[in-house]
This record gives structure tokens, C-alpha cells and sequence, in this order.
């Protein structure tokens, strides 16, 4: 730990200043609930530790008509006390109350959680589902990265060595009320996922007008369902359709076995968080 | 009993207060100054031969002080010993090795030792060591470790570290009189203790040159071991125990301790060393893994006519307590009934695995496991209600356990737990889900508080009145969290007659406490608090008699009380317990008094065919859950949870409730979630990540149901709670399950994809 450098400044531009000096140099942290352990396991040498948790423009929440924008320093334990989250975009709220514990809540980020890209990130899900994009810095330079389009891996991502996210962007459309989360872990809480799906959904007259949904911990990313989005867009729901969509889902997922499930289990689990998920969301629709 | 003032009154502990306001000082919060850092350099593969170790770079790293190996080592080979005084003989002593030696036997094998400035130097000194290692083939499954021609773990000829038998009846006539009989295998996996506090502790030499070490443990008297191993006498090397973040049996044998006297007596400098959670997991004790092989002959009616088990158990790569806790299976593998016919046999066998050793419940829990799974599958077979099989069969007052023999004088409370436990439940909870499956479990079991009588067991215990009437209490008890120290001051406040603020207590030190014995055993409320209660009633004594002299009435008269001695009967006539005092300290009559209590003594028994009395006593217990299944997904949520134990008497009421609550909840993260895994000798689980215990948003409704028929053999009628608590209700989860959904598990823990797969067979047999 001695021999890492650590900085903590105050403001984007004094991050985006350091980025494009130190480049691959350079380690941010947020809430360190990734990096520290990734410390401790020598998973990252020694480095200077760049903390952007103390940057008070970097967190936000906020709604503008209807374009949601939400800061990479805002913590988990901020998505779930913030009222127009949990009335208006209630998917990431019950993403955010199923993640770890209070403590660790309190600590990690929406944007660590995002950039550390691990398939079983929580928030990945239903911000993949609410197809948002992320804004993205570096010096003098800003893009848009569709959420969709970033995880390229375990641990690794589009952004470039100087880059940072400064915030995630997103619509609310028709579907993105309601939507629904869920997650499957080996306890009640303080439990990495075996399987999440995150679903939102329009019905109309019993049909599937629109749908968009993703899942954890299938794939080496979180994963968005396109096949099975387009299979259901256009029919009417019914059970007989249920079960063919879930074999839409076994298809696309690509889980691995480790400690906590077999590829099997978890392949079988999508096809059934999926129909619940959309057994919830139909209920709650009609 | 309603006369006692302090016993059996759920008051607030003697270390209540310290621990709430995090003023407490475990062994970790300790530094001293110019004090080292020390590191253990483990062993990375589980079976390998050691060529060469150089640890010229690492010596040569500034900073180091100092880096040992075996050979540094003054006696690198002992045995195994636990604190008993009585000699056991060979069946029960195992190799005890310092550091690998030529060959490691498994991975995270301590190998070297390192001492420096600061934790980061020794932690880079560590990674400097050269080990040439030449890998070998090793074992890792017990049955494959058994078969003749398997790779040697040791240097013996055989990896069988002991064979237990245990008999009674005609085995074979007794299955011929069945009317059914079932078989079946059971499987419980190597767990952790996963005690918040992990093994550690600070080192020093006085200017007595004796090697202090202030550490956590469980077994103080290893002050002989290390010792030992260091070639000193014994009077050279002091433990200063703390109180302790959990012990559960891992800190029962040594864990860091020689290695803290080792570099501190290297370098004569302090030295602290303390396991991070993944050293613990890796490379300390684990409970030990059974394969369970039972058959079980009934009648019709459900009467028990046979019953025969093999169990195998895996040691790991040495032995530490495992003739012990294969013992303690062998003598609980019929459980807690009553059948003509039995045939048993244990076999331990050393593979190439991290070692296991005592882990709370010592060998009782897993043919428990076993044999209520059974139970129940025959209960179901027969038509017969759970309460009713057991009602039935089990072991009631004056008939004798059906492994050893052992009759039970005293009040056997098994068929009142057993129904208590099962009505307790009450209404079957609604549930709205439509995958959710609701389904109910029973099971009853014994275990033993007090060490086994042929080890000869014995407790001390100094008690001392000062002349202001406060009371002070030196007892070498380690407290593991369970309220040790608190039960000893509220036995001498009530026998003394002082409030529990006036008492001052001096635990765990083996140079200035009189030795207590071992926090093991779940002997510490009878042993322990059998030497206070006899301390502290002889200088109960003294004053009594001194009191009646001055009030000129006959002692028996006398009571104590609110400090006072007071004629029975009639309180207006009393003398304060000052005055009392005032008189003895004129006269010379000595206030103080240490006392030895000793507990019942029997021979070794004939290991092949063990009878007769092994332990002093019993708890017996039931417990009996509600649980939901998700048929969809396999996840079992415990809805209701009760538990039930005859604990003789509650000397304090919420240290007894705490230890059955905490109890069920280790059992229940036993059946449902726990397992370290571990893959030709390497743990896949190696921190909280991957080893995953309940969390308190898992912690059920529990209910703790107290019987308290005073026929225990610790003060008061008290008998032993601390391990038989956690000792049953993995299978009262497990009979629930198939209650609930028609699945045995049969192997722990029972994970959700367990479930799944026995629940939907068809769909995981074409993949
Ligand atoms: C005990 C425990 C339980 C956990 N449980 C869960 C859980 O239930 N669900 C879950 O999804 N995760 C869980 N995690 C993982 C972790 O908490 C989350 O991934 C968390 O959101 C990470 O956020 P952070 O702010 O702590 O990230 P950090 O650790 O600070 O950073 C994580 C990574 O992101 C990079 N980074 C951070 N911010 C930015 C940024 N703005 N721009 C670019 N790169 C950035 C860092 O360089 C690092 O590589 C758990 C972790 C722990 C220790």
C-alpha cells in the first residue's frame, strides 16, 4: 500500500488534467470497493490512486422533461434515497436496494460499478435495459458511449487510458415505467449475483408492443437480449409463447460455471427470471 | 429455585459493557514498541517435495530481521497434545510439525517465517524466499487415500490415521428381524469457522526472559507445547489470552503461537502475526468432511430393531485433533436412540486437503446429519408423523445410549424437546407465492458436554474476599465470546452475597491464573464453574461460620445475601458482610481459596470396541424449522426456526439463548450455504466472497425454548449449551426440504442448484 501515490482533487478538469499526464499511470477511484480489493490481491500494481470521490459536480441525479442524467460519483445508497428514482425509475431502485449491504452502498458508485464491467455488476442490467449511454471525458474531449456498446469484457471496457465517465444518460419512454429487477444470489443480501434480469415492457391489448431486456452474470457481459426482445416484440403473450422466448433466452446467454453455480444452472435460472420478470410486469400492466 | 439473587437472572454480562462500547481490547488492539511484523510463507502446492529453500535475498532485504526455516526450528516435530495431563497413548497423538519439512503435505503448509519492520517488508522478505519444490502426485478423496497402493501423505505406511469401532447386540440378527430396512450415503463437505477475529496475536521476551505471547486461543495449557518446541522449560513461556472474536474450536490448536515464539526468540524483539481471512481459510483447521454410509432396520410399527454405519472421515494432510473428533462421531453415530443391534465403524484418513480439526460440535453434528435424514426417510416410508418415530425410539431416563452403553441416570429430556420443539411452530405460515412450496422439519440429537473421562479432566479457580467486601476471581479461563468469564463472576457474587459490580475478574493468563482448562468441550460452565462454586462456597463457608459465632447462632440458620448474613426466615436479624469480614481478617481466617475441580475419571477405553462411560454427560436437544421452497428456482428460506434444549439450569438466561440462537444460525449456514471447496488440495473459496455465511437479512425467527430440569452435572444442575446448540438442525432443514418439495438432499450444503437438479431431472439430464 506504501508504495502507491494518492491524490484527491477537487474539481473534473484537475482529473482530466492528471488522466492525460499519467495516462495507464493513473487509478480512479470512487468508492474503492473494486480497487481496494484489487489491491490487496495484487490485481493492480502499485499506482497513483486518483479519488474523485470527493468531486461534488460528478454527483447528481437529476430530470429534465424527459431526459434522466444521473453523475459517476453518485453511490448506490444515493439511487435508492432519492425519491424521483424510486417513483419514476423504479428498475434501478430495486437494483440498488439488492446490491451488497448498506455499508458497501454507501461507498460504490453507479460509475465504478459500470467501469470495473464485471458481468455481475448490478446496476449494468437495468441502465443496459433503459438503453442509456455514457458520457465520457477525457482533456478537451467529451463522447457518448452507448452503454450497450461499452463492456467488451470481463474488466474491460471502451474507454481510453485518459478517459473517464463523468455521468450516465438516459430517456424514460413508455416502457421505462414500470420495470422490473431481479436477482438471484446465494443469501439475502451481501451476495454477488448468480443470475439478474432487468426488464422493462410496454403492453397493449395483450400484445408486446415494446420490450427491452438484459441480464447478469450470463455472459462475459452484462448482456442485452436482442433476439429475445425481437421474438416477443408484436405477439400476444401467452404461456406456449413464454416458453419458446426462454428458449430465445438460452440461446443467447453464454454463462460459465464457477464457485457459486454451474453454466447450467445459471442458464436454466435466465429462462425463469426472465418469465418472471415478465409475468411481473404484466401483472402490474394490466 | 426463586432464592437466588444473580443465578439464572438474565442480567447484563461482566463484559457486556467493554464490548458495547468498543473500549475491549482483542488481540489485535495491541502494539509495543520497536515491535516486528511476522509472516508465514505457506506452501503453494499440496503435495511436493521440498528440494532446496534459500532465503539469501530475503535475508538480505533491508529491514528483515530475521527468516527462519525448519531447520531453525530447535524441535521442528512434536505431538500433538490438548491440555489433558493423563496419558492417552499413542491412538491419540499425532504429529505436530513447526514448518515442512523435505515434503509438504498441503497447500498453505507453513514453510518459512519472517520478521520485520513493517508488515509490507515481510510480506516482500516472504515472496524472496526461494522454494525448489519437486511436485507430487498427493491424494485428496479419503476413499481413494484408504485404498492400499495410495500415495503417501506421511511418512507412516498407511494414510488411516485411526479405525474406531463400536458395538452392541447381533448386528446380523437384528436386520433379519427387520421389517424394512433402508440404506442410503450421506456427504457433509470441510467447513470454516469463519470467526469474525482471525488467529493472531503480539509476542515479547520480559526481563525474565520468559516469551510472552498475548493471543487469542482457546487452549492456553499449548504454553507447554511451544515450550516444547523451543526446547525451554515450560515455566519459560507465558500465554496471555484474550477475550476473543469467536474461537468455535479453530483456535483450540495452535495456530500462530510458536511461530510468534520462534521469531521473537530469534530476533528478542516483539513480534505480532496475524492471519488475514485468507491465511485462515487456507491454511488453518477445517471441520472435517464425512462420508456417512448407514443402514437402518425397523419394524413396521417404526421400532428400531438395527442399525450399522461406516464413516469416513478426511484429517487433511496431519492429524491435530482428529482421533478426537472421529471419537466423538463414533460414540454419536446412533444418535439418540434406543436400538438393540449396532454395528459401527470409523475410519480417518489423512489426503493431501488443509488439515481439519475441531470445529463446534466436534464430530457430533455430521452422523447427525446422517441418521435424522434417515429417520425421517423412514418415518415417511412407515406413514408415521416425525414427532411419533422419535417419540417412539429415543432415549428416555435410565436407558442407555446405543453405541457405548452408557446408561443415563439423570432426567433424559428427549421426548419433552422433541415435542416442544415440533409444536412450538405452531400455524403454517401463508404464503402468497405460487412457486413457493412450504414444508416443515424435526430433529433431535445428544452431544456431550465435558471432556472424554479417560483424559482425566480437572479446573481451577482462586476466589478472594477483600476486606471492602469486593471479590476478586483468577481463573485461567479463555472466553471465547460466550460469556466464560461473566458465568464464573456471577457464581461467586451469588454464593457471596455481593452484587455483580463488586466483582473483578483476571481470566486466561498462565504464569498468575490458575489453569482452567480448555474453552473446549462445551466444558466451561460445568468444569470451570464447578471450581468457582467450590471456591467461593468455602469462603462462603468461613464467613457463615464466623457470622454464627458472633450472632451466636447455629451456622445452618445462615444465609447470604444483598451482603449480608441473615437468619433465615427472619431478615431483621443480620450482620453486614463487611463486619463479618472485619472479624475473619482480626482473626486470621482466610478469605481466599483456590479450588480444584475434578471431573469423573475412567481408562481408556478399547478403541476397536469402544463401552462403557466416555463422557461425563449429555445435552439432549430437538429443533424443529419452517421453511419455504422455490420450486422454480431451488432457494430455501427458513421462515421459522425453534429451538430447544433441557440446558439443566440457565445460569444466566441470555448467554444460554444467545448461544442456542447463534448456534441454529452456524447450523443453518452448515445445510444451506457453506462449504469450503477444495479441488486436488486447492480451496476454490478462499475468502467471505466465495465462502459465503448467512447474513443477518438470512437470520429466520428463532425461538429459543429452555428446559431446565437441573440434572446437569455444572453448578446449580447447569449442563453444557455452547456446542450441542449448533448440533442438530441441519437435518431438521434438510427433512423440511422433503417435506416441502419431495427431495432428499443427501449431500450439504444444499445449495439451490442442488435442489434444482434433484427437482427437475429432466431438464439437466439432456444437458
Ligand atoms: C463486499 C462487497 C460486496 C459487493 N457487492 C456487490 C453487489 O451486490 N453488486 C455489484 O454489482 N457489485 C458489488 N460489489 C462490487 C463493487 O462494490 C461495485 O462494483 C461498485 O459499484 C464499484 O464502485 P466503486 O465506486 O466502489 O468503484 P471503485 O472500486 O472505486 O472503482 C472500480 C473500477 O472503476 C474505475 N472507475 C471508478 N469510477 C470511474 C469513473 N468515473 N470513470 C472511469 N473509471 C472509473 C476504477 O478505476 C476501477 O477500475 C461488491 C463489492 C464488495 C467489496
Amino acid at each position: 500500500m506504501s508504495q502507491f501515490r494518492y491524490i484527491s482533487p477537487k474539481t473534473k478538469e484537475e482529473v482530466l488534467k492528471i488522466l492525460e499526464e499519467e495516462k495507464s499511470e493513473a487509478c480512479i477511484v470512487a468508492g474503492g470497493s473494486n480497487v481496494l480489493p484489487y489491491i490487496r490481491d495484487k490485481i493492480i500494481p502499485p499506482k497513483l490512486l486518483l479519488d474523485i470521490s470527493g468531486i461534488e459536480e460528478l454527483n447528481y441525479i437529476k430530470k429534465n422533461g424527459s431526459n434522466w442524467r444521473i453523475g459517476a460519483t453518485t453511490t448506490i445508497s444515493d439511487l435508492i434515497s432519492s425519491k424521483i428514482i424510486r417513483e419514476e425509475c423504479n428498475i434501478l431502485c430495486q437494483a440498488a436496494e439488492q446490491f451488497a449491504d448498506p455499508l458497501v452502498r454507501n461507498k460504490a458508485t453507479i460509475g465504478g460499478n459500470l467501469a470495473d464491467a464485471s458481468p455481475a455488476a448490478d446496476t449494468a442490467p437495468p441502465l443496459l435495459a433503459l438503453d442509456a449511454g455514457l458520457e465520457v471525458e477525457s482533456k478537451g474531449k467529451k463522447r457518448e458511449i452507448f452503454l450497450k456498446d461499452f463492456f467488451l469484457g470481463p474488466r474491460k471496457t471502451a474507454l481510453q487510458d485518459d478517459e473517464m465517465i463523468t455521468g450516465i444518460n438516459f430517456k424514460s419512454d413508455s416502457l421505462n415505467k414500470p420495470g422490473c429487477f431481479i436477482k438471484l444470489g446465494l443469501r439475502q443480501a451481501m451476495a454477488i449475483s448468480v443470475v439478474t434480469v432487468a426488464m422493462v415492457l410496454e403492453i397493449e391489448e395483450n400484445r408486446v408492443k415494446d420490450i427491452r431486456v438484459a441480464m447478469g452474470s450470463v455472459a462475459p457481459i452484462p448482456l442485452r437480449l436482442f433476439n429475445a426482445e425481437e421474438f416477443l416484440k408484436n405477439k400476444h403473450l401467452n404461456d406456449d409463447l413464454i416458453e419458446e422466448a426462454k428458449n430465445k433466452v438460452y440461446e443467447e446467454v453464454n454463462p460459465i460455471s464457477d464457485i457459486r453455480a454451474s453454466a447450467e444452472y445459471r442458464c436454466y435460472i435466465s429462462g425463469i427470471l426472465f418469465k418472471r420478470a415478465l409475468e411481473k410486469l404484466t401483472n402490474q400492466t394490466s | 429455585m426463586s432464592e437466588f439473587k444473580i443465578v439464572g437472572k438474565p442480567i447484563p454480562r461482566e463484559d457486556a459493557r467493554a464490548k458495547a462500547k468498543g473500549e475491549l481490547k482483542y488481540a489485535d488492539d495491541f502494539s509495543l514498541p520497536g515491535m516486528l511484523y511476522g509472516k508465514v510463507l505457506h506452501s503453494k502446492y499440496p503435495a511436493a517435495k521440498i528440494i532446496s529453500i534459500d532465503t539469501t535475498k530475503a535475508k538480505q532485504l533491508p529491514g528483515v530481521h530475521a527468516v527462519l526455516t525448519a531447520r531453525d526450528v530447535p524441535h521442528n516435530e512434536t505431538i500433538t497434545r490438548f491440555g489433558q495431563s493423563a496419558e492417552v497413548g499413542k491412538g491419540f497423538e499425532g504429529l505436530y510439525r513447526v514448518l515442512a519439512d523435505k515434503k509438504v503435505r498441503f497447500r498453505g503448509e507453513a514453510v518459512a517465517l519472517v520478521a520485520a519492520d513493517t508488515e509490507e517488508i515481510a510480506e516482500e522478505a516472504a515472496a524472496l524466499i526461494e522454494v525448489n519444490y519437486e511436485p507430487l502426485p498427493g491424494v485428496f478423496d479419503p476413499v481413494e487415500a484408504m485404498k492400499p497402493g495410495a500415495y503417501l501423505v506421511g511418512e507412516g505406511d498407511s494414510n488411516i490415521i485411526c479405525k474406531f469401532g463400536c458395538s452392541q447386540g447381533d448386528i446380523k440378527k437384528g436386520f433379519a428381524e427387520a421389517e424394512v430396512i433402508i440404506e442410503d450415503t450421506y456427504q457433509v463437505p470441510f467447513v470454516d469457522h469463519a470467526y469474525l477475529e482471525t488467529e493472531g496475536g503480539v509476542a515479547w521476551i520480559d526481563e525474565k526472559e520468559v516469551i510472552n505471547i498475548r493471543v487469542g486461543s482457546q487452549v492456553i495449557e499449548h504454553f507447554r507445547d511451544v515450550a516444547e518446541v523451543l526446547g525451554l522449560p515450560h515455566n519459560q513461556v507465558r500465554y496471555i489470552g484474550t477475550m476473543m472474536g469467536g474461537g468455535f474450536g479453530g483456535k483450540e490448536d495452535i495456530t500462530v503461537e510458536t511461530y510468534l515464539a520462534l521469531l521473537t526468540w530469534k530476533t528478542k524483539k516483539p513480534v505480532r502475526l496475524f492471519y488475514t481471512r485468507e491465511e485462515s481459510i487456507l491454511c488453518h483447521s477445517k471441520r472435517h468432511p464425512f462420508i456417512m454410509h448407514y443402514k437402518v432396520g425397523a419394524k413396521k410399527d417404526g421400532r428400531l430393531v438395527a442399525l450399522e454405519a461406516e464413516l469416513i472421515s478426511d484429517a487433511g494432510a496431519y492429524p491435530y485433533l482428529s482421533p478426537w473428533v472421529n471419537l466423538y462421531a463414533t460414540v454419536n453415530a446412533a444418535g439418540p436412540y434406543c436400538i438393540p443391534n449396532v454395528k459401527i465403524n470409523t475410519y480417518c484418513v489423512l489426503t493431501n486437503n488443509t488439515f481439519t480439526s475441531a470445529n463446534r460440535g466436534f464430530g457430533a453434528p455430521q452422523p447427525n446429519v446422517a441418521y435424522e435424514s434417515l429417520m425421517d426417510e423412514l418415518a415417511y416410508k412407515l406413514k408415521i408423523d416425525p414427532l411419533e418415530i422419535r417419540r417412539k425410539n429415543c432415549i428416555t431416563t435410565g436407558k442407555s445410549l446405543s453405541t457405548t452403553g452408557q446408561v443415563f441416570n439423570t432426567y433424559v429430556a428427549l421426548p419433552e424437546v422433541a415435542e416442544k420443539a415440533w409444536k412450538a411452530l405452531g400455524e403454517t405460515k401463508k404464503v402468497e407465492d405460487k412457486n413457493k412450496r412450504i414444508g416443515r422439519g424435526l430433529a433431535i440429537g445428544l452431544m456431550s458436554y465435558g471432556r472424554m473421562t479417560f483424559l482425566h479432566d480437572t479446573s481451577r479457580c482462586y476466589v478472594r474476599l477483600e476486606s471492602d467486601g469486593s471479590v476478586l476471581i483468577r481463573s485461567g479461563i479463555p472466553d471465547l465470546g460466550g460469556g466464560q468469564v461473566s458465568l464464573l463472576c456471577q457464581i461467586a457474587a451469588e454464593e457471596l452475597g455481593v452484587p455483580m459490580s463488586k466483582i473483578r475478574i483476571y481470566y486466561s493468563d498462565t504464569a498468575l491464573t490458575p489453569l482452567a482448562g480448555t474453552t473446549t468441550a462445551t466444558r466451561q460452565t460445568y468444569m470451570s464453574g464447578n471450581a468457582t462454586l467450590k471456591a467461593a462456597r468455602e469462603i462462603k463457608k468461613r464467613i457463615i461460620q464466623k457470622a454464627a459465632e458472633m450472632m451466636n447462632v447455629n451456622p445452618e440458620k445462615l444465609v447470604i445475601g444483598e451482603e449480608k448474613i441473615i437468619v433465615k426466615y427472619d431478615s431483621a436479624q443480620y450482620l453486614p458482610l463487611l463486619e463479618v469480614i472485619k472479624a475473619c481478617n482480626t482473626e486470621g481466617i482466610e478469605l481466599f481459596c483456590e479450588a480444584q475441580f475434578k471431573g469423573p475419571f475412567t481408562m481408556v477405553p478399547d478403541l476397536s470396541n469402544i463401552r462403557g462411560t466416555i463422557f461425563p454427560d449429555f445435552t439432549f436437544g430437538a429443533q424443529a424449522v419452517e421453511i419455504s421452497v422455490d420450486i422454480e428456482t431451488g432457494q430455501v428460506e427458513v421462515l421459522k426456526l425453534v429451538t430447544c434444549y433441557d440446558v439443566g439450569k440457565a445460569i444466566n438466561p441470555l448467554s444460554v439463548e444467545g448461544q442456542m440462537e447463534g448456534g441454529s444460525i452456524y447450523g443453518m449456514g452448515y445445510a444451506l450455504m457453506e462449504e469450503v471447496v477444495m479441488e486436488k488440495g486447492v480451496t476454490l473459496t478462499p475468502s467471505f466472497s466465495e465462502y459465503i455465511i448467512p447474513t443477518a437479512a438470512d437470520v429466520p425467527e428463532v425461538e429459543a425454548i429452555l428446559v431446565e430440569s437441573g440434572g446437569g452435572l455444572g453448578p446449580y444442575g447447569a449442563k453444557g449449551i455452547g456446542e450441542p446448540s449448533c448440533s442438530i438442525i441441519a437435518p431438521a432443514i434438510l427433512n423440511a426440504i422433503y417435506d416441502a418439495v419431495g427431495v432428499r438432499i443427501k449431500s450439504l450444503p444444499a445449495t439451490p442448484e442442488k435442489i434444482i437438479r434433484a427437482l427437475k431431472k429432466h431438464y439437466f439430464e439432456g444437458r
